[in-house]
């Protein structure tokens, strides 16, 4: 195998404890920081949730508004990481909500899942490819796809995936390997 | 230890390996002896390797965040006359009480508790024209919520519907493009 590559989220592994401290205390950096630190995961699971990358950039907004504006209500009982997802998933469901309203006044069509395959990040693999693999990523079943997202992309825990999902850790095991073969099923037939 | 083989596997070595290889390609396990170990199965596993190369492969599609978030985030905050929650839940399932924000693109939540409640209908009305039984799921679960007059306060915070009561597959079913 390859020499693994670098850490994409370096600050993942520090305690974000003395940052939601200072943050609390109305520190703006240290709130900036948060944001640095999770927006990414916050994203990715939205773009699961909600099936389209610009609505998951708005919404994303709203979470980091909704739990910054409201941080004094963490106390750390989980991680900051676990309470950003499920203010996530609450917002997600607002936005949802917002989307059949839309729908039910404009009878407009819901927007396809954009590609933006485009960035740095992607000059080795093609923008075809990426694009296929995001396809592919994209029909899976939303457990397992982000089980997927949460675990490679992310490194969570399989504990902390479960949270995210709404299901035991063990389950967030099987939908992680299930996810996977499923993409090897739809992907290999161009090999590795 | 990592968490993930602290209450490892006995069986074969590539159960623990397939959990593990995830976050070896990111380069997020800490444990060097982890590291090591993976390495080393990895060296000699025909299956493990094309396992990493795949995932590699994968990983090379990770959207990211859109540039310029946490400077839009902040300048709400500073633009936000934040109004701090009466009570403020802690636990991941709970959610925080929304901050008096401006307007965003698809409107605030200056939506009156009645307007919401007709407007479920409304909706649930339009989703069963289409589909009985999403119409059946999406209805019963939101007015599931709602409907109690004393409940108000548990719904409804700081404006906000609060939606927690309403299943993840519903949701998911109302933005799946075939669904509309
Ligand atoms: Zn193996």
């Amino acid at each position: 195998m390859t020499a693994p590559m670098q850490n994409p989220d370096p600050e993942e592994d520090r305690p974000d404890g003395p940052l939601v401290q200072r943050a609390r205390a109305g520190d703006r950096g240290a709130m900036g920081e948060l944001i640095n630190r999770h927006q990414g995961v916050v994203y990715r699971f939205l773009v699961g949730l909600l099936g389209d990358e610009e609505l998951a950039a708005d919404t994303t907004q709203e979470t980091f508004v909704r739990a910054l504006g409201n941080i004094a209500g963490f106390r750390g009982d989980s991680t900051f990481r676990t309470w950003l997802l499920a203010i996530a998933r609450n917002e997600a469901r607002g936005a949802m909500r917002r989307r059949v309203r839309r729908r039910e006044f404009t009878l407009d069509d819901a927007p396809p899942l954009q590609d933006q395959a485009a960035g740095p990040e992607h000059v080795t693999l093609g923008r075809a490819e990426v694009g296929r693999i995001r396809t592919a990523l994209d029909s899976l079943p939303p457990k397992q796809k982000m089980s997927v997202s949460l675990r490679l992309f992310d490194g969570l825990s399989f504990r902390e995936i479960g949270r995210a999902i709404d299901s035991s850790e063990g389950a967030a095991r099987v939908n992680y390997h299930h996810g996977i073969r499923r993409l090897r099923e739809l992907l290999d037939d161009r090999g590795n | 230890m990592t968490e993930e083989t602290r209450h490892g596997w006995n069986g074969s070595g590539c159960a623990r390996a397939v959990d593990l290889l995830p976050l070896h390609v990111r380069g997020s396990i800490s444990d060097a002896c982890d590291v090591l170990w993976l390495e080393e199965h990895v060296s000699r596993c025909d299956s493990c390797r094309a396992e990493a190369v795949f995932l590699e492969r994968l990983l090379s599609s990770r959207r990211e965040a859109p540039a310029g978030l946490a400077a839009a985030v902040m300048a709400r905050l500073e633009d936000a006359t934040v109004s701090m929650p009466s009570r403020v839940p802690d636990a991941p399932g709970s959610i925080p009480n929304r901050p008096h924000l401006p307007p965003r693109r698809f409107g605030g939540w200056a939506v009156s508790v009645a307007a919401v409640l007709v407007l479920a209908l409304g909706i649930g009305t339009f989703w069963m024209a289409e589909s009985n039984v999403a119409g059946d799921l999406f209805l019963s679960a939101f007015l599931e919520d709602g409907d109690e007059p004393g409940n108000q306060d548990e719904w409804m915070v700081a404006g906000a519907p609060v939606l927690d009561a309403l299943p993840d597959e519903v949701l998911l079913a109302l933005v799946t493009e075939g669904a509309w």
